[in-house]
C-alpha cells in the first residue's frame, strides 16, 4: 500500500521516523511529501502515515 | 606446531545491523541484531597489504629490500556472500546498498547510503560476522566492520538449485578484518521461505505476458575508501560513491508470440517499458522504466530469446526498481 507522511511524522525524532525502522530511503522520500510503498507499517508509526489511494508507479496494467 | 584447522562446513554467517546509529567503523555489539543467513556459499578475507615497489637503480639487476613498500592504505577489502532467496537476504543486503531495510525496498535516484565517514553515525552500515572463521583457537570469530554493499544480484532459473532465487550480495570494507570472540548474544536464524521460479503468478514485459526460463537482476554501485587516517590502523577516512546505482539484468523467456507484441521495443524506441515478476503478495518486483539492450535468440531444443535491460527513472524521485518481498 502506498503511504503519505501526516504533519505528525515531521516532528518525529529520528529513533522514531523511519530511519530507526532500517529505512532511511523511506524517510527521506516521505519528508519530502512523497508517496512511498510500504509492505507492512511498523505499529509505532502507523499513526503519522496516511493511507492513500493510488497505485504504484508502475506502467504494468495500464 | 599449531594443531587446530577450520573447516570450511563449521563456519556461519550473520549480518549485524542495528536500528540505533552506530559509528561507521566499530563493529556492532554483541546485542545487536545478528542475522545469520542461508548462506551457501561465500569468501572471508584477513587482513593484508599490497607491495608498491620503487624504481630500480640503474647498473643492478635485482630488486633491494628498500624498494619495498607496503600499502595498508589503500586495501579494499571484499566479500560476495551467495544466499538462498529470502526476504531477509534481500533486505538486509539493500539496507547497505540503499538504505532501504524493510518491504517495499525502493531504489530511487535519491537513494543513498549517506554520509559514510568514519565516526559518523549511521544505520546502513553492517558488520559482517564469520563464526568458526578465526584463524586463531581462541578467536573463532572473523569479523568485518563498517561494510557496505556494492552489488546484489537476484537470480531464477527453471534449471538450477530447483527454481530458488539466489541471492548474490558483495560488501566491501576499507577497515581490516579482525579474528576476536565477538559472538551474537542472541542468533536470529534466517528461516524465511526461499522464492522460487515455479512459484511465480505473473511475468510480464510492457504489459505483455512471458513465459521465463530464467531471470536476474543486478543493483551495483561503485564505491571508493578516502585516504587513511593514521598509520597505525590504517582506517580510512570514510567512503565515497564516485557513480551512479546501475540496475540490469535479463530475461530469458519462450521465443513465442509474446516477442511480436514487444518487437518495438526491441527493434529500439527509446522508451522506457515496465517490467513486473509477481509471486503473489509476498514477492513483487517492479521496475517501471527499462530499456532493452540487444536482445538476442538462444538457440536451443526449443528456442529461446534472451532479453537484457537497464532500468531508469521516470524522474528523481520515481522508482528504478522496487522489491515488495515478506
Amino acid at each position: 500500500m502506498m503511504y503519505k507522511a501526516k504533519k505528525s511524522y515531521f516532528d518525529l525524532k529520528d529513533s522514531e521516523n523511519f530511519k530507526a525502522h532500517w529505512s532511511n530511503n523511506k524517510h527521506i522520500l516521505l519528508m519530502k511529501g512523497l508517496a512511498v510503498d510500504i509492505t507492512s507499517v511498523p505499529k509505532e508509526l502507523k499513526q503519522h502515515l496516511e493511507k492513500i489511494d493510488i497505485k504504484k508507479k508502475s506502467k504494468e496494467g495500464k | 606446531m599449531a594443531t587446530n584447522f577450520q573447516s570450511r562446513t563449521d563456519i556461519s554467517v550473520a549480518i549485524g545491523s542495528s536500528s540505533s546509529n552506530v559509528g561507521l567503523g566499530t563493529a556492532h555489539a554483541n546485542s545487536d541484531t545478528w542475522n545469520f543467513l542461508q548462506v551457501t556459499d561465500f569468501n572471508i578475507q584477513h587482513v593484508g597489504a599490497t607491495i608498491d615497489v620503487g624504481p630500480n637503480k640503474n647498473g643492478i639487476y635485482g630488486q633491494l629490500q628498500s624498494q619495498g613498500h607496503h600499502r595498508p592504505d589503500t586495501m579494499m577489502y571484499e566479500v560476495t556472500l551467495t544466499m538462498r532467496g529470502t526476504a531477509t537476504a534481500v533486505l538486509k543486503s539493500c539496507l547497505s546498498l540503499f538504505s532501504e531495510g524493510s518491504s517495499a525496498a525502493s531504489l530511487t535516484p535519491v537513494s543513498s547510503t549517506g554520509v559514510m565517514k568514519h565516526g559518523v553515525n549511521t544505520t546502513d552500515a553492517v558488520t559482517l560476522l564469520f563464526k568458526n572463521g578465526g584463524s586463531d583457537v581462541s578467536n573463532i570469530s572473523s569479523v568485518m566492520i563498517g561494510c557496505f554493499c556494492t552489488s546484489m544480484t537476484l537470480r531464477e532459473a527453471v534449471d538450477s538449485n530447483g527454481g530458488e532465487m539466489v541471492v548474490e550480495s558483495t560488501f566491501v570494507t576499507g577497515y581490516r578484518p579482525i579474528e576476536n570472540t565477538l559472538a551474537a548474544s542472541s542468533e536470529v536464524l534466517d528461516t524465511g521461505g526461499v522464492k522460487n521460479i515455479f512459484s511465480l503468478t505473473t511475468t510480464t514485459l510492457d504489459s505483455v505476458a512471458l513465459i521465463l526460463s530464467s531471470w536476474e537482476i543486478n543493483i551495483t554501485r561503485p564505491l571508493e575508501r578516502v585516504h587513511h587516517i593514521d598509520t597505525s590502523n590504517f582506517n580510512p577516512f570514510g567512503y565515497v560513491q564516485p557513480g551512479p546505482y546501475e540496475v540490469t539484468g535479463t530475461l530469458v523467456a519462450k521465443r513465442d508470440d509474446a516477442l511480436e507484441d514487444i518487437a518495438d521495443h526491441l527493434k529500439g524506441d527509446s522508451t522506457g517499458i515496465g517490467i513486473s515478476i509477481t509471486s503473489g503478495d509476498d514477492f513483487i518486483l517492479t521496475l517501471p522504466d527499462v530499456m532493452i539492450d540487444n536482445s538476442t535468440v538462444e538457440n536451443g531444443n526449443f528456442m529461446l530469446q534472451s532479453i537484457p535491460f537497464r532500468a531508469f527513472a521516470a524522474n528523481e524521485t520515481a522508482s528504478i526498481i522496487s522489491i515488495t518481498i515478506t
